[in-house]
């Protein structure tokens, strides 16, 4: 994939509380041409969300404040942000974690340590889908 | 009933004898009486006939006044004394005869010889046959002859009122005497049959109010025999005091001197005396015991019938003659006692008088209740027995239920724990590899970003290193997911993903992650592959990490030495399999350790963590993966002599049946 391509006017908010996971994947993401827009918790996901308007959003369960399933519950549940496409990722390997992110009204679902590859495959759906509606 | 009649005999006699007794001793105080009164009657008549004697103008009391009371006294006092001290004998008889007759020859002196006078003697003889002895008219005979003999010889006037008188008259005095002694004689003949058929009849008629009397009381006696031994068999006690019962009664009732109840105790063929009333009660004596066949006892016992002893037999069955003599006992008997011709014991008893027919009767009645009686006993005891036994059978299923339902509480309580333990586990495992993921996650990303940033700048070298960290992290990914399928294996949930694969391209793979674990302690890894090994079908996952952990684990134990990887063809119980033993010349284990290395969350020791690190899942997971393959991994090893590890593995996976896999689960 060309990173200088279809990602240029593109913004991804990457929601991450450990520092060298958020770093490193917005890094990569950065790589691929993506606008990023970084928060470190549940409310600063929430608010971010209504003033930046990412595109999408990759959201970790596991974080202060509150938490991933109430921040995605809360941005889909506000007209201004429901539209933004949200992956959960989490570290439990857990299916019910699936469920539940789900169910809180995520658009997808992997888990950490990410798969790069798989997750830009994702990502890249869920944005076609967006520009596709 | 010989007895009887010898008794009514004697009897007989003895009324006899009393009658005449009685008879005697009446007539004595007649005589006493009457002897009294010719005395004074006597003086009387010599007072009023003659009261004087006159000689001329002079009197005197005459002689015969004197006669009257000196002779008169001397003649009747003896006798009439005799007769009312000493009466009924027949001395005493004999004497009042002589005086009677001396009185009367006395009047007819007195009289003056006359003649009407001698009416007295006649009179006098017939007094005497009152006696109904005709031995008193002996001497009163002899009396009156020699009377008349000598005083008709020496003084006729005295007696025949004459001076002169022939001397054979007294002849014929003595025969009118004798002629009337025939009748009298006779008739105290007769007075005396008839005396001895009145004591006949009275004593036969004494004997059949006595049997009449004997025989009511017998039925009273056998009346209360049967409602005794009835009340005993009916009351709701012990045998031995039922059967002690009835032999009181037996004792009570029968007029007996000992009655005795042996049981028959059939397997030893020994008579046990469980009851004895009357003068030898003990229970413990020589008889307690008596085998069949022995003594009166056990002879009934062999034979079943009833034995009876009467009091004409010389009793030597009878066990104490003396005894027997003291108590008076006249009579034995004894029956066995019989259900349905069972033998269930004998009953005996002494007794002090003969058993009548209705006796008899009565004791075979008894007995035969008595047998009924001990054999219900028996069959209650039994079934008392059997109560007991069933209430124990209940109490103990009851407290078996009791414990078992305890138990299964304890098994719920046990369960709801492990549940919670394995919840708690799950837990435990969910959030460390949580935790284990999140650095990990950063540690992956970036030796991605790093190798893609190297490559943009041409960094060749870089990126090797950059793809073993990469290459660890995923395994050490793996492995978190590994700690997860153990959860999944203990609680049935792991499955097989099979996969065909070249052994050889396997321990490629593996040995690029393993080689920096086993050089980091400065070992040498050798490597042999048997020619030919090719491939084999099995879950490449779990072979990978099997003998990734066997080489982790030889890794950790060994320094400075030497580790090698084999793999060979070999068949195990008929099935084509393939062997990969891992060895190195390590600090080896003892036996004790051998034997639980394969358990999970356990090293050799607990220092053993401290010092070599590692979480002590590695070699569980091995053992839980060979299983599952249907495999087996087994260990050879000494202290300070290294250490081999073999695993077993199918060649073919498909081939493993499904038991293994299921046991692999429940393991």
């Amino acid at each position: 994939m060309n990173p200088t391509d279809a990602g240029r006017s593109t913004t991804i908010m990457v929601v991450e509380d450990n520092d060298a996971s958020r770093d490193a994947l917005a890094r990569r993401l950065a790589r691929r041409g993506y606008q990023i827009v970084l928060a470190v918790d549940g409310h600063e996901a929430v608010s971010l969300g209504r003033s930046a308007r990412p595109d999408l959003i990759l959201m970790d369960l596991g974080l202060p404040g509150i938490d991933g399933w109430e921040a995605t519950r809360q941005l889909k549940s506000d007209a201004a942000t429901s539209q933004i496409p949200i992956i959960v990722l989490s570290a439990h390997a857990m299916t019910n974690d699936r469920d539940m992110a789900l169910a809180a009204g995520g658009d997808d679902f992997d888990t950490k340590p990410v798969r790069f590859h798989q997750l830009l495959e994702k990502i890249e759906a869920l944005l076609s889908r967006k520009v596709l509606a | 009933m010989q007895h009887s009649a010898l008794f009514t005999k004697t009897r007989a006699t003895e009324l006899f004898d009393e009658y005449q007794s009685d008879l005697n001793r009446r007539t004595d105080r007649l005589f006493a009486g009457l002897l009294g009164f010719q005395w004074i009657a006597g003086i009387l008549f010599a007072l009023w006939i003659s009261p004087l004697a006159w000689s001329g103008s002079v009197s005197r009391t005459h002689l015969h006044v004197w006669a009257a009371i000196l002779l008169g006294g001397v003649i009747s006092l003896f006798p009439a004394a005799l007769g009312m001290l000493r009466s009924g004998r027949l001395s005493t008889r004999y004497t009042i005869a002589v005086a009677q007759m001396l009185m009367g020859a006395l009047l007819i002196h007195l009289t003056g010889g006359r003649i009407e006078t001698h009416f007295h003697v006649f009179g006098s003889l017939a007094f005497l046959a009152f006696y109904r002895d005709w031995r008193v008219l002996v001497p009163a005979t002899i009396v009156v002859a020699l009377d008349h003999m000598l005083r008709g010889y020496f003084w006729p006037q005295s007696v025949y009122g004459v001076f002169v008188a022939s001397q054979w008259r007294w002849l014929e005095h003595a025969a009118w005497v004798v002629f009337e002694d025939v009748f009298l004689v006779m008739s105290c003949v007769r007075g005396l049959a008839e005396m001895r058929q009145t004591a006949d009849r009275t004593a036969a008629l004494e004997q059949e109010v006595r049997t009449r009397q004997q025989a009511e009381n017998d039925a009273r006696s056998l009346a209360s025999l049967t409602s005794a031994v009835g009340l005993a068999l009916t009351r709701g006690t012990e045998l031995q005091t039922m059967l002690q019962r009835c032999a009181e009664a037996m004792v009570q009732h029968l007029n007996g001197g000992l009655a005795r109840i042996w049981t028959l105790n059939e397997p030893d063929r020994m008579l046990e005396l469980q009851a004895s009333a009357g003068t030898h009660t003990q229970l413990d004596g020589p008889q307690a015991r008596v085998p069949v066949g022995i003594l009166e006892v056990g002879t009934i016992a062999r034979e079943r019938v009833p034995q009876l002893i009467s009091a004409d037999r010389v009793d030597p069955h009878l066990d104490d003659a003396n005894w027997a003599r003291r108590e008076g006992i006249v009579a034995f008997a004894g029956y066995p006692l019989l259900v349905d011709s069972k033998l269930i014991g004998v009953m005996t008893i002494f007794a002090r008088r003969e058993f009548s027919a209705s006796v008899q009767d009565a004791m075979a009645a008894v007995a035969d209740g008595v047998a009924v009686g001990i054999e219900r006993k028996r069959a209650e005891a039994e079934l008392e027995r059997y109560t007991k036994d069933l209430e124990e059978a209940h109490e103990t299923q009851r407290t078996n239920g009791l414990q078992l339902s305890a138990l299964v509480d304890q098994l719920r309580v046990t369960q709801r724990q492990a549940e919670a333990a394995t919840r708690a586990k799950s837990d435990f495992l969910a959030s460390m590899s949580h935790e284990l993921r999140t650095p990990l996650n950063a540690i992956i990303l970036y030796s991605e970003l790093l190798q893609e940033e190297a490559a943009d700048r041409g960094q060749q070298a870089s990126i090797t290193d950059l793809q073993k960290i990469q290459s660890s992290g995923k395994h050490l990914l793996e492995l978190i997911n590994d700690i997860l399928d153990l959860s999944k294996i203990e609680a049935g949930k792991m499955s097989l993903a099979v996969d065909t694969f070249e052994i050889r391209m396997m321990f490629d793979e593996l040995l690029d992650t393993a080689a920096p674990l086993i050089q980091k302690n400065h070992n040498t890894l050798n490597v042999r592959c048997a020619d030919g090994i090719g491939a084999m079908e099995a879950d490449l996952t779990k072979t990978r990490q099997i003998l990734l952990n066997l080489l982790s684990n030889a890794g950790k134990f060994t320094r400075d030495g030497t580790i090698t990887l084999e793999a060979r063809h070999c068949t195990v119980a008929g099935r084509a399999s393939v062997e990969f033993a891992v060895t190195d010349t390590g600090v080896g284990m003892t036996q004790a350790q051998t034997e639980t290395i394969f358990e999970a969350f356990t090293q050799a020791d607990v220092t053993t963590t401290r010092k070599y690190g590692g979480t002590g899942l590695g070699l569980a997971l091995v053992a839980r993966f060979c299983q599952l393959m249907g495999g087996t991994v087994s260990v050879e090893s000494r202290p300070g002599e290294g250490a081999r590890f073999v695993v077993c593995l199918p060649l073919n996976a498909n081939d493993v049946p499904l038991e293994s896999a299921t046991a692999a689960r429940v393991a």
